[in-house]
């Protein structure tokens, strides 16, 4: 769970900055920050979930 | 906002200086021009970051790490994005050292890197909004 925990502290810090700087305007800022979270978290859980299946 | 492309020319000097400076500081290079809320969400952002990878155990790298070989190269570079939180590590010896025996130290470099290259992103940004290309 801690890992976890990281993962989205990390992609929450990553999406902050990229939200900043990526687009103009508070709402298209907020849109974009969230769609870089949501893409950090759904990547990382689906490589986890590739990853547990492969025995070595 | 439409970018300016006599302000483009005419200021480098300006948009190198608050580059350098929100490299130095993090947020402080929009903070100069203006930018408040960008420049302290950023530079928290990044003070943070860099927190939560010493809290974990996290280490800063040098760039001559014998451990890492050429890859510390590429690790110091990131660390040093981070510009006076990796001056004062190197200085003052804080996070320099690793610990492999915490579980969460590869972690904690982790976020010192990320640290280091958000910081490098805010500093281009603070330099493209100084040369006027952005808003």
């Amino acid at each position: 769970m801690k890992h976890f925990l990281l993962m989205i502290v990390f992609a929450a810090f990553v999406a902050l900055i990229f939200g900043i700087v990526g687009r103009e305007g508070g709402r298209e800022r907020l849109l974009y920050g969230l769609k870089i979270f949501a893409e950090f978290v759904g990547v990382g859980l689906g490589l986890a979930w590739m990853l547990y299946w492969i025995p070595w | 906002m439409a970018a300016d492309p006599k302000t483009t020319r005419s200021n480098p000097a300006k948009a190198w200086l608050l580059a350098f400076i929100g490299w130095l500081l993090p947020g402080l290079g929009h903070l100069g021009q203006g930018c408040v809320l960008k420049g302290f969400l950023g530079g928290a952002t990044v003070v943070l970051a860099f927190l939560v990878g010493t809290s974990l155990g996290g280490h800063i790298y040098t760039f001559q790490d014998s451990g890492e070989g050429l890859l510390s190269i590429l690790f110091g570079f990131c660390n040093a994005g981070s510009g006076l939180l990796y001056l004062f590590s190197r200085m003052s010896g804080f996070a320099m050292n690793e610990q492999p025996a915490l579980a969460t130290s590869e972690y904690g470099n982790v976020f010192l890197m990320a640290a280091g290259l958000l910081n490098f992103i805010l500093a281009l940004d603070a330099f493209d909004i100084g040369a006027g290309r952005k808003s």
